[in-house]
């Protein structure tokens, strides 16, 4: 495992997050593909915690790391708030599940990328 | 058949298709969560649910879901949301892959035995259910472009009780 690879899948989960951001174009109520509801408040959740990961892996080093632990924090706590919001607390983000599960695999992968020690550089 | 292809591109292609059904799954499983809402109390898993005793599949999974989990069903509908929000999460991302293709076979029974016969259901879709997870699990497919594929070198070479975990979950 090099600091390349970690650092590259940052920049794709980064990327990832952006990209399900298209699911805000589909908009009809039952739509076999609209798999993930995704109102205003998420898209803008998606575009820059996706930026931030995608900024992380292209930095690379502590700074970098320091980003993507950011980004997927910021996606955890996205997820915790739209299971609270779907369970009768407060909709901050406007509630929904679908986007809890999405923010959930953003958080844990970037996570699991930021926090894994690195080797050191030969 | 020989394959004139060169060997990286039929690899790169075998790993592309892999990821593209583990993401696909992974879909279908985040599409799902939406209907198991617990500020109504799961009303539309319970519906689902009682499936399983009004057209039983096997009688002593019935008796199960009449007598503990229909009475416990607000315990058992966030063990489902929790599990099902989890299958979508680390496998759209691929991580600890083969654990969660497990974990998704076993929810895909529980699913199948719950509701293979009620009315206008497709008996193959709880199949391939099944079965797809089983390619997860065969295919280890967390490594094709997955974040199990980019941390196992660091799990192999730890010695960390964790890393040892996650060499086994990928």
């Amino acid at each position: 495992m090099s600091r390349y690879a970690l650092d590259k899948a940052a920049i794709v989960l980064g990327v990832a997050a952006m990209v399900s951001a298209l699911f805000r174009l589909v908009r009809g109520e039952g739509e076999p593909v609209r798999l993930v509801l995704v109102t205003n408040t998420h898209l803008a959740v998606l575009l820059v915690l996706g930026a931030l990961a995608v900024a992380g892996g292209i930095l690379g080093g502590w700074p970098g790391r320091a980003l993507a632990v950011v980004a997927g924090a910021g996606f955890g706590a996205a997820a915790v708030i739209q299971l609270l919001g779907s369970a009768g607390g407060p909709k901050l983000l406007g509630g929904g599940l679908t986007t809890m599960a999405l923010f959930g695999g953003f958080a844990i992968g970037l996570l699991a990328v930021a926090l894994t020690p690195r080797a050191n550089p030969q | 058949m020989i394959s004139t292809e060169p060997a990286g591109v039929q690899a790169r292609l075998t790993r592309g298709c892999l990821a593209m059904v583990r993401v696909a799954v992974a879909l279908m499983w985040i599409q799902n969560v939406s209907w198991k809402v617990p500020a109504d109390d799961f009303k539309a898993l319970r519906h689902f649910t009682q499936f399983a005793v009004d057209e039983p599949v096997w009688a002593p999974f019935a008796w199960l879901v009449e007598n503990l989990v229909l009475p416990n069903m607000t315990l058992f509908g966030w063990m489902t949301l929790l599990v099902e929000a989890g299958l979508g999460a680390f496998l759209l991302v691929g991580l600890a892959t083969r654990l969660w293709a497990l974990i998704g076979i076993g929810q895909s029974l529980a699913i199948t035995l719950s509701v293979l016969n009620a009315p206008h259901e497709w008996h193959w879709a709880y199949y391939l259910m099944i079965v797809v997870h089983l390619a997860l699990f065969a295919t280890a497919a967390g490594r094709a472009y997955g974040v199990d594929g980019v941390l196992r070198p660091a799990w192999l070479a730890s010695s960390h009780p964790l890393a040892r975990l996650m060499v086994r979950a990928s």
